[in-house]
């Protein structure tokens, strides 16, 4: 074991983990697709349905599937709109989501501490 | 439970996914240039040409009111081809605060400037905050990405 810092540091201040959360593993981003949406989302804002598709190289009905169980959690703010009379879905990463991914990743930086 | 090595390479994963993301909010250097240029073109006439201003000026603030909804705006974002839009790093209170100082030096700048008698004072503002546009734009944009796309 070695007391080398972890390859990421957590600097974004958007990303720390609130207050009185700690670190922890969330369930939700056990999925490695799911955790790969979040961090897509985590780095902009308001992404397009169709970015966040090819991004983590999903069919439309998979991504579909996977934003509903993020959103029914919380931690994906979807809009959909129309541009000219092309229907858009857009998507976010919300305060709970942000949250939730910051406290995952602090949790992994201290497994990986451990290395 | 994750063992080290698969803790390590998850956040390296989500680092990159983070920074493709975030670099895919890029604004075009062109974008800063352009904005840059018409900043100091306008105010060029502005300062040297005052009729300019009389006929022109209320068209040109309309028109750059709408621009710049359309560029902070999902609709906009979208009808512009941009598929994401930039996180902010400030909170929004902030970025009012940064607002409403920066509008505070600009007048209290210009009343100074006034005072003093400086010729063609809107030429001189225009051609320099173009120049900053155009320079600094670029750098600013992506210091602010390098931040967001950081952990």
């Amino acid at each position: 074991m070695t007391d080398d810092p972890p390859a990421v540091a957590p600097t974004d201040p958007g990303l720390q983990p609130a207050a009185g959360t700690g670190a922890r593993l969330d369930p939700l981003f056990a999925d490695p697709v799911r955790l790969g949406i979040v961090s897509v989302l985590a780095g902009a804002t308001w992404a397009e349905f169709g970015f966040v598709r090819d991004a983590v190289e999903l069919s439309d009905s998979a991504l579909s599937k996977r934003i509903s169980g993020l959103s029914d959690a919380g931690y994906v703010e979807v809009r959909k709109g129309y541009v000219g009379k092309r229907p858009r879905t857009w998507l976010n990463l919300s305060a709970a989501g942000r949250s939730a991914l910051s406290a995952h990743i602090a949790k992994l930086q201290e497994i990986a501490k451990l290395l | 439970m994750a063992t080290p090595e698969e803790a390590r390479r998850t956040l390296n994963e989500i680092e990159n996914r983070q920074r493709r993301s975030a670099a895919a909010a890029v604004t075009s250097r062109w974008w800063w240039i352009g904005g840059g240029a018409f900043l100091a073109a306008y105010g060029a006439l502005l300062g040297f040409v005052p009729a300019f201003g009389r006929s022109w000026g209320s068209t040109v603030t309309w028109v750059l009111v709408l621009a710049a909804v359309l560029w902070s705006s999902r609709w906009g974002s979208a009808l512009l081809g941009r598929q994401v839009s930039p996180r902010p790093v400030l909170s929004r209170r902030v970025r009012i605060i940064a607002v409403v100082v920066g509008v505070i030096v600009l007048v209290a700048l210009q009343v100074v400037l006034m005072h003093v008698g400086v010729p063609h004072l809107a030429a001189w503002f225009g051609i320099a905050g173009g120049l900053v546009l155009a320079i600094a734009g670029p750098w600013w944009q992506g210091h602010v990405l390098d931040r967001t796309a950081r952990l």
